[in-house]
């Protein structure tokens, strides 16, 4: 968990000292949800943990995986499995939790299978049509979409989940 | 006006009015069938605000409120449909009440004449002719001497409201110069005096105001039309000591119908009064004829309050200045006390998270804290003291004294003291007991109802008090105590205790009630019904309190908290409310309960007892009744609910869904039983129900820190918050009622006595539960369970015979004896020593069915033969226990036994049309009503009865809800829809009282419901929508001509 805080502070960092150029660049938190590549903005995230001791809330909606004390604070965790389309999976080990700003969600976080790399990408190669790449029905919840190097990632907007969600 | 005073009446009116609009637009589009709930939420919130407002002196808001809360009262009797003008009226009218919040000093000179006489106009449509004529009618008011008029711009009909609430009128006249140099008093400070002694009616200035401009006159004189519960001479004299006014004119008023007086001489003897010596004057009923008033009611009531009237007004004033002079000594000592800072609670929440972090951050201490280090355990040990002592500084924190709140009461008892002639003295105990301020904030409401209601309901007047052998002066007592990890404060007063004959008959009136269930109900059941929604017993509706709101809003609240009120009450002795709530709500004991790996928590108000069932009886204590798992909890059949299927399925239970888990679990438990394992359950409790939880394993008490849930998840009724466990891992609350709701155990129905006897059994196992009995020695027979009230224990040699009647003495009261031998041909009773009693519910008179020997409780489904054994007073017969067992309709027993007790016949041969699924119901209600005279034609479902309806012409419909192949929902959509008599009177007999079942009947079109099954209500139910149908159709035909 640790490296991957100093991966993603060293990122900014680095991000902080370039931006002065011309085009806006767009920075993501990458993962990966069923062998998909994802992106949450930057901005929107407030931490990542590992914390996954989840207790279930049955009756809930799919999407709501159940609650997970982190410092004292409950927070509900969100798979994003069911939205997106994707086959659900049980087993929680190795997965993280992306803890969402409470500005865009308050005590919530998404359960993720595995964070990637801060991802920099100018603003103009996000593209708008992201129906068909999502896989699935989850279409408003995608925002955008950004060829990479040999792969796709689809840019999700978090709000959509909570509001599925209620 | 008091500043604190007020700005709690502000909040607390906002926040009534915050919801009213909405509430107010619900009624509108349920114009029709207004629900209850509804009306009496929008009723509770106007007599609030009215109560609020006359308390301090806020006269247009008072005005307003008070109107508006008339016409929803007329709206609750069902005499006025909230129908879009009514509803706009009072969207106005609370709208203006809203702006007059806003500034309350300028509220009494805002403009509120429009929509006053808006809500008077509606008011007056609704009202009789006659009393449409009084309203139309100014009043003449003269001098009953020289015959002068005043200029009064009063109706006629409010002057004889005043008087029909036993006020009396005068006409007081000031001479204001005098006032202001004898009296030293401002004409506002007067008014505002008068005020609190009664009602200023109408006031003008002579010369009048407009003729101001030209300068002060010598003389300005100031006539008040005055209403007021004190007498004259009792007036007459306060206001000579409080004002010192030598010139004072007190004028008894006389009214007569302008139309009338110019022939009809008023026939009153004359007597002006000029102040020093005021003569009783009783106010004169009009004497002009129409409409001729009985002998005059002489305004009896306030007149016993002379002798103490005077003396309880003059401490009034006295304590004012003493109360002023005590808030100044208290002000400047807080000054130099404590040093304090204001935090917010939103910080304060913050400290309490990190406090529970550093909590579980001391446990993993301990886990891995090396036993055999000594200087670490030392640190660690250290740690969980410091930790443990913050939390609770912390909890400290959120700690409000009560003193805080009690703080309040002495002006209120003060002020209610003066405006209600009583001399009442306030003591309190217990300023220092702390408790949560939000439990303190939301205690404000119901302890101020609590205070209320015993000075005006509790304290009698002093010479009533005095004749009771009593002191003067009553003495209303608040106290607050900590005991049992609870808080307690208590509302006691020495007054006269609560009136149980004047409960009874409001009951009767209220029909909360019947005479014979009141007839057995004991003195602390009759007390319950003061909580009863509805009920109130002051016979004056007063700004105070009165017209049935006020113990069913308190309790209500103090249950929201998670606390309990009780009361006890001792005749000439005194009323003592008794609160108990939790010390804070932020923590609240639980019990935790494991199902599979997960806990969860079940709050202690509604923990009752654990049970554990073992081995054998695993399968065999535990029953299926109908659809539902039932356990005899000590004779009490207690529904059960799987919390591990409750939590597998998010759709609520139905009948069907409940059946799957019974017959699921029947084979299961065999196993278990097999196998030697256990079954634990929690017995549970909402409100009066009870029901059993079925959890794997019951892990131990603990008090949990509450947190709300998350917003997205709100919704999902089963839970109430979510907690943080010793170990970090959190569990969800459970949410009781939520939980019973789920299950569809029916809980919802109303609160309250009401309900009280619709106990578990007859819940679960809807009304097919047989009481199995022997009379004779051979007969086997069967009543239905819900049809008995209770069962009596008597023996032989205690029946009295009296010529050929027979009687025991149940409860002090001598009970008829029905014997089935004497009123069918079957075999004579058993000659046993012990013998049984079957009283049966809802008779007129005392009686019960002698048995002499109890079988058992057979829940079946019984299939009534009617024709195999036929004889008046039998039902039918069926096969239960592989013996034929006689259905004997104790009704028609009694009718038999007693020929007054039959009900009356209606003239016309009526049809009626019965769609009811259970042959016994059918059978029963088929009785019931054939004893009222009508023609019956039963059917088995919705289906068959559409048949019957498009065959053949009915008066009336009757149908059960729920049926096999076409339920009576839609049976009734089928006819309303048709061609034949869509506009049937329809009544819904249901055995569900849940408030979803009867409003979809409702909204169907079912004109009435009633709940199985009270032969009596039942018929007089149908008759009135008869009578009601017939004169439909009486006003049609005669508007035709």
């Amino acid at each position: 968990m640790s490296s991957v805080d100093a991966t993603l502070t060293e990122a900014a960092k680095a991000r902080a000292a370039a931006t002065a150029e011309a085009v806006q660049v767009r920075r993501y938190c990458s993962f990966w949800v069923g062998g998909h590549l994802f992106g949450i903005d930057i901005l929107e995230v407030k931490e990542i943990n590992a914390e996954i001791a989840f207790t279930p809330i049955f009756h809930a909606p799919g999407q709501v995986r159940g609650y997970v004390n982190i410092r004292g604070q409950i927070h509900l965790v969100i798979d994003p499995r069911e939205p997106l389309g994707l086959p659900p999976e049980e087993k929680t080990d190795g997965k993280m939790l992306l803890i969402f700003k409470p500005s865009v969600a308050e005590a919530s976080a998404m359960l993720v299978d595995r964070v990637g790399d801060i991802i920099e990408v100018p603003e103009d190669r996000i593209e708008d049509d992201a129906d068909q790449k999502v896989p699935g029905q989850g279409g408003e919840l995608a925002t955008g979409v950004c060829k990479l190097d040999g792969q796709l990632m689809v840019v999700l907007n978090p709000r959509g989940f909570l509001s599925v969600a209620r | 006006m008091d500043q604190s005073l007020a700005d709690e009446f502000v909040i607390e009116s906002k926040e009534h009015l915050d919801t009213i609009e909405e509430d107010l637009l619900a009624l509108e589009r349920q114009a029709d069938n207004p629900p209850r709930p509804l009306v009496d939420k929008l009723f509770r919130a106007m007599h609030s605000i009215k109560g609020g407002a006359g308390f301090i002196g806020l006269k247009n808001i008072n005005a307003l409120a008070h109107r508006m809360e008339t016409l929803l009262s007329m709206v609750r009797s069902g005499d006025l449909k909230p129908q879009k003008p009514v509803i706009e009226v009072l969207l106005e009218g609370s709208d203006r009440i809203a702006v007059m919040l806003d500034d309350l000093k300028a509220s009494d000179r805002a403009e509120v004449g429009g929509v006053m006489a808006k809500l008077d106009g509606l008011l007056d449509a609704k009202a009789a002719p006659q009393v449409q004529k009084q309203i139309a009618t100014p009043a003449k008011i003269q001098v009953r001497e020289t015959k002068k008029p005043f200029a009064f711009r009063v109706s006629q009909y409010a002057l004889r409201s005043r008087k029909a609430e036993n006020c009396f009128l005068f006409v007081l006249r000031f001479d204001l110069d005098q006032v202001a140099k004898a009296g030293g008093m401002s004409p506002v400070a007067l008014v505002r005096d008068l005020m609190r002694a009664g009602e200023v009616i109408d006031g003008h200035l002579s010369p009048p105001e407009s003729d101001l401009r030209q300068g002060v006159p010598g003389k300005l004189t100031y006539d008040v039309l005055f209403a007021t519960p004190i007498p004259q001479e009792v007036m007459g004299q306060l206001l000579l000591d409080r004002m010192n006014v030598p010139d004072l004119k007190v004028v008894a008023v006389e009214e007569a119908d302008v139309v009338e007086s110019a022939s009809a001489a008023p026939v009153a003897p004359v007597a002006p009064v000029a102040a020093p010596v005021p003569a009783p004057a009783p106010v004169q009923k009009a004497a002009a004829p129409p409409p001729p008033p009985s002998p005059v009611p002489a305004p009896v009531p306030v007149e016993s309050a002379a002798a103490g009237g005077t003396t309880a007004f003059k401490p009034a004033a006295e304590a004012e200045t003493k109360g002023a002079a005590q808030a100044q000594a208290q002000s400047s000592s807080d000054g130099g006390g404590k040093e304090t800072v204001r935090i917010g609670v939103d910080l304060l929440d913050e400290l309490m998270n990190l406090a529970g972090e550093l909590v579980l951050v001391r446990n993993q201490q301990l886990m891995v804290a090396d036993k055999a280090d000594s200087t670490l355990r030392a640190a660690v040990q250290r740690l969980n003291l410091v930790a443990s002592e913050m939390q609770g500084a912390i909890m400290r924190t959120r700690m409000q004294p009560m003193g805080n709140l009690f703080n309040r009461f002495p002006r209120v008892v003060r002020d209610l003291g003066g405006k209600l002639g009583k001399q009442i003295e306030l003591k309190i105990n217990g300023n220092d007991v702390e408790v949560d301020k939000t439990i303190l904030e939301s205690l404000a409401d119901p302890l101020k109802h609590l205070v209320r209601n015993s000075c005006d309901h509790g304290v009698e007047t002093p010479d009533v008090r005095q004749a009771a052998g009593k002191s003067a002066a009553g003495t209303v007592h608040l106290r607050a105590y900590h005991e049992g990890g609870q808080i307690n404060i208590e509302v006691a007063d020495d007054g006269r205790g609560v009136n149980y004959e004047r409960v009874k008959k409001k009951a009767l009136e209220n029909r909360l009630k019947t005479e014979a269930e009141l007839a057995r109900m004991s003195d602390k059941e009759l007390v319950q019904l003061l909580f009863a929604p509805g009920f109130s017993t002051a016979e004056q509706v007063t700004d105070v309190s009165g017209r049935g709101v006020g113990l069913d809003v308190v309790k209500t609240a103090i249950e929201k908290l998670g606390g309990q009120l009780e009361v006890e009450t001792e005749p000439g002795k005194g009323t003592t409310f008794h609160l108990r709530l939790p010390l804070t709500l932020a923590i609240i004991p639980c019990l935790v309960v494991g199902m599979g790996e997960w806990r969860y928590a079940v709050p202690q108000v509604n923990l009752e007892e654990l049970v554990c069932l073992y081995d054998e009886e695993v399968s065999s204590k535990v029953e299926v009744a109908r659809d539902q798992e039932v356990y005899r909890l000590r004779n009490h059949l207690l529904p059960l609910v799987r919390l591990d299927e409750l939590l597998a399925q998010s759709k609520p239970f139905d009948h069907r869904a409940r059946a799957a888990i019974a017959e699921r679990h029947v084979a299961k438990r065999k196993e278990l039983a097999a196998k030697g394992g256990t079954l634990s359950f929690v017995v549970v409790k909402v409100g009066l129900k009870r029901f059993g939880l079925i959890v794997d394993r019951v892990i131990g008490t603990e008090e949990i820190v509450v947190k709300p849930m998350h917003p997205a998840v709100k919704h999902l009724g089963v839970y109430s918050g979510a907690t943080v466990m010793g170990d970090g891992r959190v569990a969800l609350i459970l949410d009781i009622e939520g939980v019973a709701r789920h299950a569809g155990l029916g809980l919802e129905g109303g609160r309250g006595p009401q309900t009280e006897e619709k106990s578990t059994h007859e819940m679960v196992a809807d009304a097919h539960q047989m009481l199995l009995f022997r009379y004779g020695e051979r007969e086997q027979y069967a009543v239905a369970l819900p049809l008995i009230k209770r069962i009596e224990r008597i023996l032989a040699k205690d029946i009295e015979r009296v010529g050929e009647k027979e009687f025991i003495t149940v409860d002090g009261i001598p009970t008829a004896i029905l014997r089935l031998d004497r009123l069918l041909s079957v075999t004579k009773a058993a000659d046993n020593e012990r013998m049984f009693l079957l009283l049966p519910k809802h008779t007129t008179k005392p009686c019960g069915l002698l048995v002499s020997q109890l079988i058992d409780i057979e829940q079946t489904m019984v299939e009534l033969n009617t024709s195999s054994h036929k004889e008046d007073g039998v039902l039918g017969t069926a096969v239960v226990r592989k013996h034929l067992t006689l259905f004997p309709d104790i009704y028609r027993l009694i009718e038999k036994s007693d020929p007054s007790e039959k009900p009356k016949q209606r003239e016309e041969k009526l049809r009626v049309l019965l769609a009811e699924d259970t042959s016994f119901f059918r059978q029963l209600v088929r009785g019931y009503l054939e004893s009222g005279g009508f023609e019956v034609m039963a059917a088995e479902n919705g289906a068959i009865a559409l048949d019957l309806w498009n065959q053949h012409d009915f008066d009336l419909l009757v149908s059960d809800l729920e049926m096999p192949v076409m339920h009576g929902w839609d049976l009734l959509k089928n006819i309303r829809k048709g061609t034949r008599n869509p506009r049937v009177p329809a009544l819904a007999l249901t055995s569900l009282s849940s408030e979803d079942s009867i409003s979809r009947a409702q909204a169907v079109g079912y004109d009435r419901y009633e709940i199985k099954m009270d032969r009596g209500r039942f018929l007089t139910t149908i008759n009135e929508m008869l009578d009601r149908a017939g004169k439909r159709r009486g006003s049609l035909i005669g508007a035709g001509t």
